[in-house]
């Protein structure tokens, strides 16, 4: 189960908790289904130290692959947490993920001066963290953020390396381990939410899209525990969806919805039921649009 | 209740275009558009065949998904591989039972939600088929592949002198319902089968009579002439009698 992995092992009773980044680590290896040749062109850019552009819909795999490729390439992921400290001892390949959105601004990402008893402080945001302690930084949904955070990319991902913080008037240069990776959605991109030319060639592009029925079984079993029939009807249920997209659908059904579906199943809701919660209702709230997608659902599922 | 087209036009659409893959128009029967015009699934404007509205609604459901099948499992390339036989029309008549046969077993397979209403189609086209005592027996045979099209296998009147012609027609049919077969095997099967019924092309001096529609969707009868020439004997499938 994905959620399992952010886990520590110590603190199974804990409802809630608060850890230090080098506490909130992922300690075993996530569950990655390669399709394609993605894990090594990662590993190639990674080497090489080539900023990473991840391109596909929702919810087909992209934080997962991260994530992935932060523990395959040796490391332990780490999260990015407000008020946590650059971590040491054997931290080798922390995961900074920030989920852009329209009111992320620069100040966000590299750091602020706070004012507290003692007089002003200088905080570090979580992408001087990453540059400091040479992590993956996971920009998510990149294409969400302010332009002037954009601005911040350009001398990352060049051979300077650089992270400017103007109100401290320094420089830092990253840690060797240190690489920029982002990723949009190209299904929600509009002329005015789009990488310029001049952002975007500085990373190589890696398209994702929803895996082949086969492999998307697969996914859905091994995330769900459900059986092997059920992930093959869910699977053949989410490319009839799919060929929705563009007749009002936005999306199609994600991966994720459909792993909903079958963990929904295996607590012994009807499939029907699992999939009118976990697709029907989730997908659209247009009444016609909702109909025939539970037409398909009827037919599809017994 | 019965259920017009135009309060569920929109619905079926977007079902058929799921299920295809691609854009399907939903039109009324009685206003086919020109094949110019792209893919279509022709529908009548009232169904009423049910006192439920959800057994009507089922019913267009099962007539669509049978129509959308043509795209979604159907293939081309046909025409070169008739064209190879001594009695083009009879292949291709014998093409379109068995195309229309596999289709529905291919459904049976892919959308086991729709089973119940697909077998209940089936049953009511069986019951509107004509009867058989006075056909020829080539009509008579492709009367028996249309309905074994329909899943009847059992019980079928076997034209006296016909069984082991019979046996392997039906092990054709079977061979068709595999999930991996294609258009093209249904090509190679009608080809077979015509070989199995040349025999009988040349008794009938090459007189016969192409059933009525076949498939789940169909609804006319037949017209049969001839003597009575059938025996009672049931009919089954066997292996498959070639590889695809």
């Amino acid at each position: 189960m994905s959620a399992s992995i952010y886990m520590t092992q110590d603190t199974p009773e804990a409802q809630a908790r608060e850890y230090a980044m080098e506490a909130f680590v992922v300690r075993s290896e996530p569950y990655y289904r390669p399709v394609a040749d993605e894990v090594e062109l990662f590993t190639g850019a990674y080497n090489q130290r080539i900023p990473v552009l991840l391109k596909g819909p929702t919810g087909c795999g992209k934080t997962r692959f991260v994530e992935y490729m932060a523990w395959k390439l040796g490391r332990q992921l780490h999260f990015a947490r407000e008020h946590d400290q650059p971590s040491s001892g054997d931290v080798q390949l922390p995961l900074v993920t920030i989920a852009c959105h329209e009111d992320l601004t620069a100040s966000d990402l590299v750091g602020r001066y706070l004012l507290d008893a003692t007089g002003t402080r200088w905080i570090d945001g979580p992408m001087t963290r990453a540059v400091k302690t040479g992590a993956i930084l996971y920009l998510d949904e990149v294409v969400e953020a302010r332009k002037d955070t954009t601005v911040l990319i350009h001398p990352l991902t060049d051979h300077r390396r650089l992270l400017p913080v103007e109100k401290r008037g320094a420089v830092i240069e990253a840690d060797d381990r240190f690489l920029l990776c982002v990723s949009y959605n190209p299904r929600y991109q509009s002329t005015l939410k789009d990488l310029k030319p001049s952002t975007r060639q500085r990373f190589i592009a890696i398209e994702f899209d929803y895996p082949p029925p086969h492999i998307e079984a697969d996914i859905i079993q091994r995330e769900s525990g459900c059986d092997a029939a059920q992930a093959e009807t869910l699977a053949r249920l989410g490319v009839k969806v799919r060929n929705l997209r563009e007749h009002g659908l936005q999306e199609g059904a994600s991966t994720r919805l459909l792993i909903y579906a079958a963990r929904l199943m295996t607590e012994g809701l009807s499939a029907r039921r699992a999939c009118q919660v976990a697709l029907v209702w989730s997908l659209t709230d247009d009444a016609e649009l909702q109909q025939s997608i539970a037409e398909v659902v009827g037919a599809v599922v017994e | 209740m019965h259920v017009a087209l135009q309060d569920v036009q929109g619905v079926l659409h977007l079902y058929c275009l799921s299920l295809a893959g691609t854009d399907v128009q939903v039109v009324d029967a009685a206003n086919p558009p020109r094949p110019s015009d792209g893919p279509a699934v022709c529908l009548p404007p009232v169904t009423a065949r049910y006192d439920n509205r959800q057994d009507n609604f089922d019913w267009l459901k099962v007539m669509a998904t049978h129509q959308v099948a043509h795209l979604e499992f159907g293939g081309t390339g046909i025409v070169k591989l008739i064209s190879r036989v001594a009695q083009p029309r009879l292949a291709y008549d014998l093409f379109s039972i068995l195309e229309e046969g596999r289709l529905d077993a291919r459904i049976t397979l892919a959308y086991p939600g729709l089973q119940r209403a697909l077998r209940r189609a089936q049953a009511e086209a069986l019951d509107q088929r004509g009867g058989l005592d006075t056909a020829s027996p080539l009509t008579a045979m492709l009367e028996l592949l249309v309905r074994m099209g329909l899943g009847a296998f059992t019980g079928l009147p076997v034209p006296t002198g016909c069984e082991t012609m019979v046996h392997r027609l039906a092990a054709i049919v079977h061979a068709l319902h595999d999930p991996r077969a294609t258009t093209q095997d249904t090509a190679e099967a009608a080809v077979r089968a015509c070989d199995v019924l040349s025999g009988l092309l040349a008794g009938d001096d090459g007189a016969y009579e192409t059933p009525g529609p076949v498939g789940a969707s169909s609804r006319s009868i037949p017209s049969t002439k001839a003597s009575p020439i059938f025996s009672t004997k049931r009919c089954s499938g066997t292996a498959p009698c070639w590889t695809t």
